[in-house]
């Protein structure tokens, strides 16, 4: 038994397995850019074929979310929230969560699932103390950005 | 006694084997050593980082898609992720004090760490982040480092490693290739990387998207040539990275140049792929050239055949590489012997 488990390929067996490895490894890469394009999610994530295949906003203008959060009962003056690391979100990972909660929330907004819930759960977490949420999506031409920061449209998608 | 891979006597050629076989037999296993090193740290990171995710809220655990939602519906309970911490530590530790590598204590060291990464993939994103550092522990499991003297199957078999951490690379760059050139052919509006503006669009974004702060908007504005260009030669180098893998005089060429690709992508992107800088730092360091004399490896047999395909390129660089090693690397960059051919074959026809 002891021996079993301290036990080391053989070089002809090594060089047969690896390549096995590699072939189902390239051959999973292949098969997630057919399930990502059908929807089903990456079902192999170690080989990132499409990250950056074009620059972000290649299409001219940019949409992204933010938190906006009132202090009023009334929910005047509201203030919008920056991505920002929190005790337990690093920058990057409220950014994926944050946009991939949304995003579902507004596709499963018809059928009155829980996204909206999470979503809600994740947004007093990294913003507590609120009165009043909304979540606002800001839509930019990247060069437009340049002369004036502030210069991006803004559309209430969700309420809470 | 275990051979130690540090030790000469396991590194000395064997029948049949060069001296490039059995140098990259050694960085190889210098290389497991390094990545071992870095997996005690990955998991002291990873179990920290576990704590913090305990304090999220619940219902922001959402698994992106099936199999993960069947392997680990919830967050795991901290008894069950210690547990598996301290085997996956327990197993590296092993083969570390061993210098050997186990197939199946490496395949169960393997899948732990796969299983403790789920969690830091589980929050509606894969980040990706860890891709190449879990990838080098799977490639390595049939790889039985620190046993044997290298013989040509198993520099095949460290080859196939190599191939399998850099195709990831060769086929991220691959993609873009055809996606550029279908923008610029269909004349389509769209901004592509070759653009002018390419770059200065992604970076604008990147900063953008997480409220930092751009204010190097000059470097983009004033040289676009400079993107483009670098954009064609990091691109045409990633696509050939894959012949280091079976060339040794190339791969810390083209681990320095990952590295390369890594920063610049963190420092005008916001790209952050922190793991796999140090990954690749592990993997493609060319550890002989600190721990090996040149009386511990047998000599390259030379090149003095003349028969088809053997060039004086050839020959040249064979010499220049037993002279200054790593330095005339590059030479071996994949096309050159071809180009080379191609003129000799040129001057003998000019000479009859």
């Amino acid at each position: 038994m002891v021996n079993n488990i301290f036990k080391q390929i053989g070089s002809g067996a090594s060089y047969t397995c690896t390549r096995f490895m590699l072939i189902t490894s390239i051959a999973g890469s292949l098969l997630s850019v057919f399930t990502l394009s059908s929807g089903w999610g990456e079902v192999y994530p170690f080989f990132s074929w499409k990250l950056f295949t074009q620059p972000l906003g290649n299409k001219g203008s940019y949409t992204e979310y933010r938190i906006y959060t009132s202090n009023t009962k009334e929910g005047a003056k509201w203030q919008r929230q920056e991505i920002k690391a929190t005790p337990t979100f690093t920058t990057d990972e409220y950014y994926y969560c944050f946009n991939a909660l949304v995003k579902t929330a507004l596709a499963d907004s018809a059928r009155g699932s829980n996204a909206k819930a999470n979503l809600f759960s994740f947004v007093r977490h990294v913003v507590p103390a609120a009165h009043a949420y909304k979540i606002v999506e800001e839509i930019y031409a990247p060069l437009e950005l340049l002369n004036n920061p502030t210069r991006y449209d803004t559309l209430t998608v969700i309420t809470f | 006694m275990t051979p130690s891979p540090l030790l000469h006597s396991n590194v000395k050629a064997g029948l049949g084997v060069t001296s490039k076989d059995s140098r990259s037999w050694f960085n190889f296993n210098c290389a497991v050593l390094a990545l071992r090193l870095l997996t005690c740290l990955w998991l002291y990171w990873c179990y920290q980082h576990y704590e913090l995710l305990l304090q999220r809220p619940p219902e922001t655990f959402i698994q992106v898609n099936a199999f993960l939602k069947a392997i680990m519906p919830v967050l795991p309970d901290p008894i069950v992720f210690g547990v598996i911490a301290g085997l996956a530590a327990l197993l590296n530790l092993l083969q570390l004090v061993k210098r050997r590598t186990y197939i199946l204590l490496q395949l169960a060291q393997s899948l732990c760490l796969l299983w403790l990464n789920v969690p830091q993939w589980s929050y509606g994103a894969i980040s990706h982040v860890n891709h190449t550092f879990l990838l080098a522990h799977l490639f390595l499991v049939f790889i039985p480092s620190g046993s044997s003297r290298p013989d040509k199957y198993l520099n095949k078999s460290v080859s196939l490693f190599y191939t399998g951490i850099l195709a990831t690379y060769t086929l991220a760059a691959f993609w873009k290739v055809p996606s550029v050139l279908y923008k610029i052919f269909t004349a389509s509006p769209d901004v592509h990387w070759l653009h002018p503006h390419g770059a200065l669009y992604n970076a604008i974004i990147s900063h953008r998207s997480i409220d930092a702060v751009f204010g190097m908007e000059k470097l983009y504005l004033s040289f676009p040539l400079f993107w483009q260009v670098s954009f064609v030669v990091m691109v045409s180098l990633q696509c050939i990275s894959i012949f280091a893998a079976f060339r040794l005089p190339l791969r810390p060429w083209f681990g320095l140049l990952l590295v390369l690709f890594h920063t610049v992508n963190i420092i005008a992107f916001k790209i952050y792929f922190a793991v796999a800088i140090f990954t690749i730092i592990c993997l493609f360091f060319p550890y002989d050239v600190l721990f090996l004399k040149k009386s511990d490896y047998q000599p390259e047999p030379t090149v003095n055949a003349s028969g088809n395909g053997i060039t004086n390129f050839k020959k040249r660089r064979e010499r220049l590489w037993q002279k200054y090693s790593y330095l005339v690397g590059l030479l071996y960059l994949p096309g050159l012997n071809t180009l080379a051919r191609l003129w000799e074959a040129i001057q003998r026809k000019r000479t009859h």
